[in-house]
């Protein structure tokens, strides 16, 4: 539905949706929205007892969206705007990409991994390395990484050689554009590296 | 609509009235392209936006009895208070604090909270911490070969009485979760309104490689430790964010509660420390003649040796110590934060200052000590001198010579300098200047740098011309703005300085001090905007204040609506670029006409000069708002004298970006034309 460009944002009210979008917009969005939420931002072990106090404060009573946004923050203890914004405001969507990966230095074991966000939505990045040994890590990249615009560079010092970086190598998030996701060694260097113009400065 | 224009000029009505029916008489080529033509349909691009106007009013949150329209705390304004019984000691082999504290922490707000937030800002100096993947390792905020972070081993809670129908709860640990510099505590019983609730934290840290705004330097073959973000404390729960929970990152820095403090130090015998507050019990720490010389330099205005560079090494230079150590204990009230310094080789010196009310101190290792023998003067010199905004209130103003740059800590300030005289004055009156922003007027750093640092650097511009008169001054210097205003890549003033991806140092500081540099010097004059200022730190003193409090209490004490100001210099990256398009004057007429434009988005008065065909000048100074109307003005000069030149800002008051097009000059350009007709 997203990659239809008919999406509506989430804070549509209903009867402002064309009925085959109520679905989509009012039950899967948000509610896989939350399961990230929960499960691949902030961790349930912060997202539940915010939740639950979601219930305790409202129960009965008549919340705006403000409360349960606010609601949520004050439990989890983070500013979640970007978050807010991007899933329920607006019909951004996920894309992120490894652009490509360069040499830190002449040994060639520092590599900086390119990345992008390629899509409208911030998240945090879960970036899956494979080095020449065979051995592979994990890496999970907060959201802050996207404070200063849609590119970041990450550096391995490892001091191994890589052979495949990819996001999200587990399927985490729904990511709109699987193409762009991975590098592998021979893949020319800034052979993925977009031309589309920056979106560096749009503060989200 | 020439008639609107000119009622907003300097000239008296009956003139204009006059005038404007002669300049009918000059040829219409040298009107054309600056009205639109009668009959011309309207512009109806606007049409649905509004007030789109530069000088609409700007929306703030609607004032109300906790933060008023005046811009001053209402009658119903609160604030949370944390206090802090804390006992730490040293561990100088290990390289540890290790840490217990008592919090009591009072619950002035109208809600009943289940759960407070906890900061523990050494998690940062972590590489796994978020603020380790945003901030270049190697870079100032960077944390390469830091693997710090605070080891908690206790939080607790002493047993509550059963009070107002509420059940009584044992002592015992209380459930908390660590979300990288922050904590959430579950609280066993939810604290009302009104209620306080007491918190038993334990805790250590290591001191890493680089951990920045403190730690740890080898000089003079011993570590001197500056030791700051040391302490489980409290999150700011305010009336307009509930939980400020913004991570602490590196760039952006500290939001923090008031209250008092009572801090026990554990250190070795043979150690000096410096530290927030007043120190209680010198005759254990200090020796017969260091207390002495204390004396005496509190009626001193010139600096007294407490402890020379001689005397370091001297073991007479210390109180003598059965166990090995001395507890140092201080206490402080109406306090944000509490910082500390210790090392061996500290030489110490002080003199009065704040007529004798404030004890400067200064504290350095020996290889400082030729340029740190002036610090005291530095630092009394900063106090005296921004006691004219708001009087210095603590009873100690005191600079460490360590590893940091240059950081801001209640009555302490850290300072690195040992080479360069006026810088360390430089350094060392920011820092102190500090005091006032954000020490006594508790803005949130973390979201709004330009709240603490914007103001203190506009303060430090009039001290290092006092200090160093004539001498290049760069606090709030425009050649320092303006070539980042082109680059491009400025971000706004309002941007949280971990988002700034620029120049930091323009964004929080430069341009925020010289915006109201402007403000006080040539928008509104010292005699409305220092009463104004003065009025902001005392209504804000010791409270929170947002930036819309500021805007307001300014507009309120100046008696102005500032929203074109505010908008453009602290919202906005728009640029001041004021032009002078073209001068209408003919042979025979009585008057010409100055066709100015507001090319850049930024509203500003026109400072003019005339040069009129007979060599003689005149000076104008045209008010903002003759860009009420829109980007173009055109100026009335109702005098028999041709205008033969025409220059915009000639003295270089504002911080126009393109000077190219300030000036027109009849002989030069008597055939160009003005360029398009482009409204915003």
């Amino acid at each position: 539905m997203a990659a239809s460009g008919q999406e509506h944002p989430i804070i549509t009210a209903p009867d402002q949706l064309p009925p085959e979008f109520v679905s989509p917009a009012a039950y899967d969005k948000p509610a896989l929205a939350l399961r990230l939420l929960r499960e691949a931002v902030v961790g349930p072990d912060r997202f539940d007892p915010a939740f639950k106090e979601y219930f305790r404060r409202w129960a009965y009573k008549h919340p705006a969206p403000a409360d349960f946004f606010r609601t949520i923050e004050d439990g989890v203890g983070e500013d979640l705007s970007w978050f807010w914004r991007a899933w329920f405001y607006t019909t951004q969507q996920l894309d992120q990409a490894v652009d490509s990966v360069t040499a830190a230095d002449s040994t060639g074991v520092e590599s900086q991994i390119h990345l992008r966000n390629a899509g409208g939505i911030p998240m945090p990045v879960e970036l899956g390395l494979l080095m020449d040994d065979g051995s592979t890590r994990r890496l999970r990249l907060p959201v802050e990484i996207w404070y200063r615009g849609d590119r970041y560079v990450h550096e391995d010092r490892s001091g191994k050689t890589l052979v495949e970086a990819q996001v999200n190598p587990d399927g985490t998030f729904p990511d709109a554009v699987a193409t762009n996701d991975a590098w592998k060694a021979g893949d020319p260097g800034l052979e993925r590296t977009s031309t589309e113009s920056s979106a560096g400065d749009e503060r989200r | 609509m020439n008639a609107d224009r000119l009622a907003g000029g300097q000239v008296e009505t009956y003139v204009m009235r006059f005038l404007a029916g002669l300049l009918l008489l000059l040829p219409v080529s040298s009107l054309a392209g600056q009205q639109p033509t009668a009959g011309q349909p309207p512009d109806d691009s606007t049409r649905s936006l509004g007030d789109v106007s530069p000088f609409r009013r700007l929306d703030l949150p609607t004032p109300n009895t906790i933060r008023t329209g005046t811009g001053a705390p209402g009658p119903d304004y609160w604030q949370q208070r944390a206090d802090y019984v804390i006992r730490a000691s040293l561990d100088t082999v290990a390289q540890t604090v290790t840490g217990e504290e008592r919090i009591t922490y009072s619950n002035n707000s109208p809600d009943t909270l289940r759960y407070l937030w906890i900061q523990l800002d050494q998690n940062l100096f972590n590489s796994t911490s978020r603020g380790s993947r945003l901030f270049d390792q190697d870079s100032r905020f960077g944390t390469r070969g830091a693997e710090g972070g605070m080891t908690l081993t206790k939080v607790a809670q002493p047993a509550l009485p059963a009070a107002g129908g509420r059940a009584a709860v044992p002592a015992g640990r209380l459930k908390y979760l660590v979300n990288g510099t922050l904590m959430k505590v579950d609280l066993a019983r939810p604290l009302p309104p009104r209620g306080s609730q007491v918190l038993d934290i334990a805790w250590s840290f290591p001191f890493g490689r680089n951990s920045n705004r403190m730690g740890i330097e080898l000089i003079d073959e011993s570590y001197v430790y500056e030791v700051a973000q040391w302490y489980p404390r409290l999150a700011v729960y305010d009336d307009v964010r509930g939980w400020n929970t913004e991570q602490y990152l590196g760039q952006g820095e500290f939001y923090l509660e008031y209250g008092s403090f009572d801090v026990s130090l554990t250190v070795p015998a043979n150690m000096l420390v410096a530290a927030t507050g007043t120190l209680r019990n010198p005759a254990q720490v200090l020796t017969a003649t260091q207390r002495a010389r204390l004396i005496r330099a509190r009626t001193s205005d010139s600096t007294v040796v407490i402890r020379g560079i001689e005397e370091i090494n001297s073991s007479a230079s210390r109180p003598p110590s059965a166990s090995g150590t001395h507890t140092w204990r201080f206490t402080a009230d109406s306090i944000r934060d509490f910082a500390w310094a210790t090392a061996r080789h500290f030489v110490w010196d002080a003199a009065r200052a704040n007529g004798g009310k404030t004890l400067a101190m200064s504290f350095y290792p020996p290889s400082a000590e030729p340029i740190w023998n002036q610090s005291t003067q530095y630092v009394r010199f900063a106090v005296n001198n921004y006691s004219s905004w708001y009087r210095y209130p603590y009873p100690v103003a005191i600079n460490v010579n360590g590893i940091e740059g240059g950081m801001e800590y209640p009555m302490i300030v850290f300072c690195h300098n040992r080479t360069d005289p006026a810088a360390l004055f430089s350094v060392t009156d920011h820092e102190i200047g500090h005091t006032w922003f954000p020490m006594i007027v508790g803005s949130n750093e973390r979201l709004y740098a330009w709240m603490d640092e914007g103001h203190n650097t506009f303060m430090n511009r009039y001290n290092w011309d006092k200090k160093y008169p004539g001498e290049y001054n760069r606090r709030g210097d425009p050649g320092l703005y303006i070539p980042h205003a082109l680059s491009g890549k400025e971000a706004s003033i309002m941007t949280p300085a971990d988002r700034i991806s620029g120049n930091l140092s323009v964004t929080a500081y430069t341009k925020p001090g010289l915006g109201l540099i402007l403000l006080r010097n040539h928008l509104i004059g010292p005699e409305r905007f220092d009463p104004a200022f003065k009025q902001y730190i005392e209504r804000w003193a010791y409270k929170h204040p947002t930036p819309a409090d500021f805007f307001r209490s300014m507009e309120d004490g100046v008696g102005e609506d500032l929203s074109w100001f505010w908008r453009s210099w602290f919202y906005t990256t728009e640029t001041l670029d004021q032009a002078v398009d073209s001068v209408a004057s003919d042979s025979g007429s009585i008057a010409s006409r100055v066709y100015l434009r507001n090319v850049g988005a930024m509203p500003m008065p026109v400072e003019l000069e005339l040069v009129m065909d007979d060599g003689s000048t005149r000076q104008l100074s045209l008010p903002v708002e003759v860009w009420y109307g829109g980007d173009r003005y055109n100026l009335l000069v109702p005098d028999a004298k041709k205008v033969v030149r025409v220059t915009i800002d000639p003295k270089k008051l504002y911080p126009d970006v393109r000077r190219e097009n300030n000036v027109w000059s009849g002989a030069e350009k008597a055939a160009t034309q003005p360029q398009g007709n482009t409204s915003r």
